[in-house]
């Protein structure tokens, strides 16, 4: 194959990225702020004299506590997979045994299981926690921490963490100055996307929240449900348009964070 | 400064085995050891036993006298060059040469890196890396400077450079140094003594010259140096002590009668006129500053150098001597036959056309 054959088939392929996965939550966003009309949906006439903007603060009226809630119980994920997870991936890139490997398997089970049998799972082993949001709180966890430890990891691991201790320890370093001069920094790139992801995980998640979630702690993807279930497009669109919000900045900050590293570790010469 | 470390009786295990038993051995203050031996004979276990980065299973390590057996490696003060240099990837080469508590920065300029002070390990070379490895270890004034194969990742021409750098390094810095080789070669020029390592036991210590000249075992003979293990009888003739060999009756220095058995290395023989031994030539090895040939006699194969400005060809007939000073008179207790390693056939080298030989 050519180098122009090749390039018109990465340009083909882009442009069906384009439409595939980008056309869809464009044409949502932009039903948000426009007319509808424009979009043919002339059923929504029932708020034609407000601005395009007045979806926005109808969502926020009725979801905002939905809004609210999914970020706190997203930081709240965040932080159990840093005191969960942080531990477990010093341990995993400190070894490889049988032990190590039979711990990854663990970490990564739920992801090969359906968030409905996750859910009834936790419903069965922790109905204590329903209420008060600490079994969905569990739900989003089992989810999110694969991801959080697999980055520490991979960070910690690529650095050769072990043999660095041990020439920090050599060169006369304490256990709490290892920790601080050379796991901490080289755990950081892992540790900030690891709680990235975590949180767009717990963000976006939809499967167990929809299950574990009480009235009084439902989440903003079941609102989002809810929304074109029961309202009109435009409704839906300005809520689809508020989570993508959320979720944006930290997908472009987990880019910005690897290129940041790259530069922090330097180019190779 | 500089201590005198003692290893008594010292076992140490590494993946579940023990790596190294019952190793005793003696390192004299402001003197290089180099400890040699086959891969997985034990070497880095050792080295990282000292460094307090393994647990002793049994024994001692002193340093001038205190017991450190039990000590963490950063209360040690052993300064650790590891293979793969393990420097810190997110620190400048300023930041690695200060990890240490007492920061040296007038080391930067001996070793040549002050102008790569600012530049990150993934911006330098293998040889600048090994280099700032070198000083980070060195920059606290250590003890004990312990190397693990510190030449072993570089190329030959820039493994030539380092070593000048090294053995500089260690001279002006006066420390103990206890550094790990695979290469005999590296063992026997870069040390003031030699510790030769077999499947975790010290074989034998000594000055190089003694190690190579004298060795205490078949394995450290032919360990450190290719030759031809050949059994006589020493008989007493007048006041000399006689042994016959594929080149003839020769006197040997040692005052041994009965059966003997002899290593002779490539360096024992020479071409000789027609009055000496008769040979064809078998292999010529042209290696750039030495020419390396394989001869047949009396259905022994033996190598010798080639004297500089000939050329040779398969089946060339010469005449070969022996000089009896440079014969190997090996420990009648071990004149049974050991596994040769280290015995160097003539395939270390590429072997070519005789044709191809320059003079």
């Amino acid at each position: 194959m050519g180098d122009r054959t090749a390039r018109a088939l990465a340009a083909v392929l882009l442009v069906l990225l384009v439409v595939v996965v980008v056309a869809p939550l464009v044409v949502v966003v932009i039903g948000s702020v426009i007319d509808t009309s424009v979009l043919g949906l002339t059923s929504e006439s029932w708020q034609q004299d407000a601005s395009a903007w007045s979806w926005f603060s109808y969502v926020l009226e009725l979801y905002g506590e939905h809004l609210a809630r999914s970020a706190w119980l997203a930081i709240v994920v965040v932080a159990g997979a840093f005191l969960i997870g942080f531990p477990a991936a010093y341990g995993l890139a400190r070894r490889s045994d049988g032990w190590s490997a039979a711990v990854r398997v663990l970490l990564d089970a739920p992801l090969a299981i359906p968030g409905l049998t996750v859910g009834i799972g936790l419903l069965l082993a922790y109905p204590w926690g329903r209420a008060s949001g600490a079994t969905l709180a569990a739900g989003h966890l089992l989810y999110a921490l694969p991801f959080f430890v697999r980055a520490a990891t991979n960070a910690l691991s690529a650095a050769g963490l072990a043999e660095l201790e041990e020439a920090a320890a050599a060169a006369g370093a304490s256990a709490t100055q290892r920790f601080q001069r050379i796991v901490l920094p080289l755990a950081r790139p892992g540790l900030l996307a690891g709680a990235l992801m975590a949180f767009t995980i717990s963000w976006g998640e939809f499967n167990v929240s929809f299950l574990l979630a009480t009235p009084t702690t439902q989440t903003f993807p079941a609102a989002l449900y809810l929304t074109y279930t029961t309202n009109s497009f435009p409704v839906a669109a300005a809520a689809t348009t508020l989570f993508l919000a959320a979720a944006t900045p930290a997908l472009l900050l987990l880019q910005q964070i690897a290129a940041s590293e790259t530069a922090r570790f330097g180019e190779a010469a | 400064m500089s201590a005198r470390v003692e290893i008594r009786n010292l076992t140490c295990s590494f993946a579940g085995r023990a790596a190294i038993r019952d190793i005793s051995l003696a390192l004299a203050p402001g003197t290089t050891t180099t400890l040699v031996g086959a891969s997985g004979s034990g070497k880095t276990t050792l080295l990282r036993c000292l460094a307090g980065l393994l647990t002793a299973d049994a024994g001692q390590v002193l340093f001038d006298g205190r017991d450190v057996t039990s000590q963490p490696a950063e209360a040690r003060g052993v300064g650790l060059v590891f293979q793969s240099y393990a420097l810190f990837p997110h620190l400048s080469v300023e930041q690695n040469l200060g990890f240490g508590l007492d920061v040296r920065a007038e080391l930067a300029e001996p070793l040549g890196l002050t102008a790569l002070l600012a530049r990150k390990p993934s911006q330098i070379s293998g040889g600048e890396r090994q280099r700032v490895a070198l000083g980070r270890a060195l920059a606290y004034r250590p003890v004990l400077l312990l190397l693990d194969e510190p030449l072993a990742a570089l190329d030959p021409n820039l493994a030539d450079s380092v070593r000048e750098v090294l053995l500089e390094a260690i001279e002006i810095e006066r420390t103990t140094v206890l550094l790990v080789t695979h290469d005999r070669a590296d063992a026997l020029r870069m040390g003031q003594r030699v510790a030769l390592l077999r499947s975790g036991s010290l074989e034998q210590t000594g000055t190089p010259r003694e190690v190579y000249r004298t060795p205490r075992t078949e394995y450290a003979a032919h360990f450190f140096g290719p030759g031809l293990p050949w059994d006589g009888i020493a008989t007493r003739t007048g006041s000399a002590v006689m042994v016959d060999t594929p080149f003839g009756a020769v006197a040997l220095r040692q005052d041994i009668l009965g059966p003997v058995r002899l290593l002779i290395r490539p360096e024992a023989l020479s071409l000789a006129n027609e009055a000496a031994t008769p040979a064809v030539v078998r292999r010529v090895s042209y290696e750039g500053n030495r020419c390396r040939i394989a001869f047949e006699t009396g259905g022994l194969e033996l190598q010798m150098d080639a004297p500089p400005g000939r050329e040779f060809a398969r089946g060339d007939r010469i005449h070969v001597s022996v000089d009896a000073d440079l014969l190997v008179v090996l420990p009648s207790s071990t004149t049974h036959h050991e596994s040769h390693v280290g015995l160097e056939p003539l395939a270390s080298a590429p072997v070519v056309p005789a044709s191809r030989v320059p003079a």
